[in-house]
Formats: C-alpha cells, structure tokens, sequence
C-alpha cells in the first residue's frame, strides 16, 4: 500500500516538473520571439550586418586575388574564420546583445515580466536564444553568400562538406558564446554603459591582449630562445612556432582564430602536433556550455534578488 | 485569498549593513476584500508585494496567495493572479494591442482570444481608440491604465496593484477608483498598496498599516476607526445664533465634552473620540432655544489613525 503511494507521489511529482519544464519553454520562446524582433528591426543590426558581409566578402575577394599562389576554397574559408568571424562575429554579438538586461533595468519592464508565469532561468534562456537567433540569422546568410562569392571565384570549386559544417556550426558557436558572455555582464552590470564597455573590454581581451597572455607564457615558461628583441615581432615568432597553439584553447574565438595552425587544422582536420583533434572541438563546447549555465545562473541569482 | 506568515526580506550586501526590508509580517486577505496595504514610503510595500508576486524569494516565513505557496508553487501563483506595478516599464516600441497580446501569450491564450481580448480590455479601461498607438506615445495616464489592462489579461481571481493612482491628476484618480470597484464587483479580489490615506480611507474595506518594515495593525476600517476613536478627540463646530456664556457652560458639563470654545460665531466642541454626544448637545442647543444653522462632526480619520498608530517613529 505504502509502495503504491510513493509510486503515485513520483510520478505526480515527475508529471509536476514535466508541467513546469513545459510551462518554462513555453515561457521562454515567447520572450525568446519578442527579442529577436526586437533585435532583427533595430537599426543598429542593419548597419553592424551591412559592415560585416562587406567586410567579408572584400575580405574573401583580397585573399584570392592577392595570393602568392592559388588557394583552396577551405583555406580562404579558414583565413575569413581566423580573420573575419572571430574578430568581428564577437564585436556584433556584444554590440547588438549588450542592453538586453540592462535596458530592461532601466526601463522598469522586467518586473512586469517576471510576474508572468515562467522563472527567471526560462527569461534568461528566452532572451539568450531570442538574440542569439537574430545575430546568428543575418551572419548565416552571409556567410553562405560568401562561400557562394569564394567558388565563384574560384572556379566554381565548393568548399568539402566538412568544411563547409564546420565553419557554420563554429560561426554559430562563436557567436553564440559571445552572446552568453554579453548577457552575464549585462545581467551583472548597473547600465548600459558600463555593460558595452565590459563587452568590448572583453573582445579587447580575448582578441588582442591575448598576445600578451602567450607571450608572458612564453617567457615564464623557461630559458629564451633568440628570438627578435621588438615585442610585436616577438610576439609574432612565438605565436608561429606553434608551441603556443594549445593556449588558443583557452580563448573562445581560439579554435578558428589567433592561430593559423589551429584554425586550418581544425578546418582540414589535422591539427598541429601535440593537440588531438577533440580538443579545440571540446574547447569551444565547454565555452559554450559553461557561459551558457553560467549566464543563466547569474541571471536567476543577481536579478531583483 | 493572501495569507503570509512570518514573511520576512533581508537583503545582504557585500561589505555593509543587511537591511531588513520585511520584518515577520502576518496577515490575511479575504476572498472579495478590497485590502489596502498602508505605510510610509521605505515601509517595506513594495518588497512585500515582490514576494507575494513570487517575483523575490523570501529570505524566511511563507505565504500563500490563491491557495498557492509563494515558494512551492510560484507559477500557479503567477497563473492565478495579476499585477500592475508602481513603475510602468513597457516594451515603448510596441504598440499597446501587441503589449497586451504579448502577455497574454504567456497564459498560453488561444491566438484568436488574446487579440479579442487586448480589444475589450483596451476598451474597459478607455484606451480604444488610442489601441494602435505604441505603448512609448502614452502619457502617464494612459500608461497607468494599459497596466491595469495587462493585470487583468489572464482573468485572475486575485488584483494586486501598488501605488495605482500615484501621479495622476484628480480626475484621472477618480476613474481609476472607479475602474477598481468595477473590477471588484467582478469578483476581483484586490489588493492595493498605498501611501495615500483618503486613497485606501476611500476604496478599501480592510486595511494593513506597515511601518518600518513591521505590520502594525491589520483591522477592517470600521474597527479600526472605533479603536482609535477612544484614543483621540473628535470634534463638533456648531453655528447658530443667540449663543451666551451660560449656552456654553451648559455644555461643557455634558459628560464627555473636553473643551468649548466660542470663536466668531461658531462654537468648536472637543469631545472624547469614543462617545457620540452630538444628540446631547443638540437637544440642550434647541431647550435654550438657541437657533443652529449648521452642526459638522469631525471624527477621526485614516490619517489620525495612521498618525497615531506610528507616533514616535
């Protein structure tokens, strides 16, 4: 009898945590809906995407005309991914996601949210997928105009297929991390201000003082080799060594960016000595997850607590 | 309908003072009250309401709302009951039809009722013809009321609105007051949050007064104006014509007089708060064949009430 009331309690329980697994969902797409509205009819959206296909279909166009000798369709594709997307991908996520808490601090509105039937991690969630899909969209076209744009000079030759996925789903991937990152310092900052500042501080970071995390790393890591004493040109000839490659794992533009053993490795599926393939894969994942549990964590415990 | 125990609210900041926003608070809201929740600004209203709204957790203590616990079940909360906050945070770019099928969206309405129902909404709190317009173009007014209509998109049972009239003119004040007993005759339970006295005096038939983050009374209005009543003077001022010294003698030694003055043809009673003496003095006025052309009793209002109840803090 006993057994049969703790099965019942179980499964109520189990169907209770269903509902509201269901009902969160539910909640988050329609905030997920309004936000990609939001951000696919902002201006700003129109401007940054206009620069950015621009700057990667001139960029695509430089790297074939103005090559030493004839590249392959998945080296240009490597060089616009290590050059292009994780340069400028980033910069248009946190410039298009930085507000998406703080405006709502702002404005007063999250109270009027938050007093819907949904929690805070499904508000999060919504918000995140909301911006995500409307920054992903326009760059995903793009990029398959650019490919088109890169066979078309090329020949008509099309990049391999897993090439191709690979540099989308990396795009997507890169992208959407960044966004994640937006949204813990938009959750944890006090205005818009101070929440776009931190996000280019951020980009600045991974992007270019990265350089100086290797080149620190090199030094401390043991006895100086000649190497030139200008410190760009340093940095430069450790950085193509590729002893350092293993370090790029650690940034989450890394495996397409920063290092083009890395970049062109993953992409062609040889990466450089001393890195099994999984592990830039397992680089970007865990970026992703971890910012992704992070921001929706951050979210719950910091807002209106 | 509400029923808190204990609530209480502490907020921890790194590096400073925890403040105690809601200090153990308890009381109930009937099913069909209309309940007003009265304090200084910085009582703990707003912090309260948060938690009821299952909006902030409580740091200890329970509450149920609907039937629901606020902390077990704070989406059936949600579901159950609808909320207009004191600052009106729109989405300004939408226009007000989209805002209010926005969130109805959330109740999970059927998509051929939630645009019906933002029409007939719109058309109960007087923004029809302005429906189309986005929610930024409003004026205060008109704000105030698209946020009474997107507390009450998913039907609820229970109304909770804080500072609902705060900034808008007489006028605007008294439509509101108006909207509100319209909502009640409905069914509505509400709750209503307020630093303005003769608002909450008005509207509501059972109030709780909250000082320094502690309820000191939860009474109905009646009672509470009885309690007092013992506690403070009231006031008769009588015109009237032929009034003398020994008129006003007379009615000082009425039991329960306190003080008589004679001011410019008008007579100001003091008298004990909780004795009705006006009878008495009237029928004395009318022996002495004095001739009374107004009598205005002053009794003790919310704000006495409200005075008395937090003196010295």
């Amino acid at each position: 009898m006993e057994k049969a009331i703790d099965a019942r309690k179980r499964a109520s329980k189990r169907t209770s945590i269903f509902e509201k697994l269901k009902n969160d969902l539910w909640g988050a797409m329609v905030v997920a809906e309004r936000e990609f509205y939001a951000s696919l009819t902002n201006v700003r959206m129109f401007i940054i995407v206009v620069l950015f296909g621009l700057s990667m279909l001139l960029y695509s166009y430089y790297d074939i005309e103005y090559a030493w000798f004839e590249r392959t369709p998945e080296e240009v594709l490597a060089h616009v991914a290590g050059y292009i997307i994780v340069s400028i991908g980033p910069l248009i996520a946190i410039i298009l996601s930085f507000d998406s808490v703080t405006k709502e601090k702002s404005g007063k509105s999250l109270d009027l949210l938050l007093s819907r039937p949904l929690s805070k991690r499904a508000v999060a969630f919504g918000k995140f997928l909301g911006v995500t899909t409307a920054v992903a969209l326009p760059i995903m076209i793009l990029a398959l105009v650019d490919i088109f744009c890169i066979s078309a000079l090329l020949n008509w030759q099309f990049p391999s297929l897993n090439v191709f996925i690979g540099f989308l789903a990396f795009t997507i991937l890169l992208i959407c991390t960044y966004a994640l990152l937006q949204l813990i310092i938009s959750t944890i900052a006090k205005t818009s201000g101070t929440a776009i500042l931190s996000g280019i501080g951020l980009w600045l970071f991974f992007n270019l003082l990265w350089l100086l995390v290797i080149y620190i790393t090199y030094i401390i890591s043991g006895p100086m080799e000649d190497i030139p004493s200008d410190p760009m040109l340093a940095i430069m000839y450790i950085i193509q060594s590729g002893k350092f490659d293993y370090l790029m794992l650690f940034n989450p533009g890394g495996f397409m960016g920063g290092s083009f053993n890395l970049n062109i490795g993953m992409l062609t599926g040889s990466t450089p000595s001393g890195i099994p393939m999984w592990a830039p894969m397992a680089s970007i994942i865990l970026w992703f997850i971890l910012s992704f549990i992070i921001a929706i964590e951050v979210f719950n415990r910091k807002v209106n607590a | 309908m509400i029923r808190t125990h204990g609530l209480t609210k502490v907020f921890h900041s790194f590096g400073s003072k925890d403040v105690v926003a809601v200090d153990h608070i308890d009381f109930d809201v009937e099913r069909g009250d209309i309940f007003g929740f009265l304090g200084p600004n910085g009582a703990g209203k707003t912090t309260t309401i948060r938690m009821l709204t299952a909006i902030l957790s409580p740091t200890s203590g329970t509450a149920t709302v609907a039937g629901y616990d606020i902390i077990k079940e704070p989406m059936k909360v949600k579901q159950n009951m609808g909320f207009m906050p004191e600052t009106l945070g729109f989405y300004d770019e939408m226009r007000a039809i989209d805002l209010l099928e926005f969130y109805a969206k959330f109740y999970k309405i059927p998509r051929s009722e939630r645009r019906k129902r933002a029409k007939e909404l719109l058309r109960l709190v007087g923004l029809s013809k302005v429906a189309y317009r986005r929610a930024g173009a409003y004026s205060h007014g008109m704000r105030k009321r698209l946020a009474l209509a997107q507390a009450i998109i998913n039907e609820p049972e229970l109304l909770i609105l804080d500072e609902p009239t705060g900034g808008l003119d007489p006028q605007g004040t008294q439509n509101f007051r108006e909207m509100i007993h319209d909502l009640h005759k409905r069914g509505i339970t509400i709750f209503l949050s307020s630093h303005i006295l003769p608002e909450i005096q008005q509207i509501c038939n059972k109030v709780c007064i909250l000082n320094k983050s502690k309820v000191v009374v939860v009474d109905t209005i009646d009672n509470l104006t009885k309690t007092i009543r013992s506690k403070v003077e009231a006031h008769i001022v009588i015109e009237a014509n032929m009034l003398n010294d020994e008129v006003l003698e007379e009615i000082r030694k009425i039991d329960g007089v306190l003080d008589v003055e004679l001011d410019n043809g008008k007579i100001d009673i003091v008298t004990r708060g909780d004795m009705d003496i006006s009878p008495d003095i009237n029928s004395l006025l009318v022996n002495k064949g004095v001739r009374v052309r107004t009598i205005q009793t002053q009794e003790p209002d919310l704000e006495e009430i409200f005075l008395s109840l937090t003196k010295g803090d």
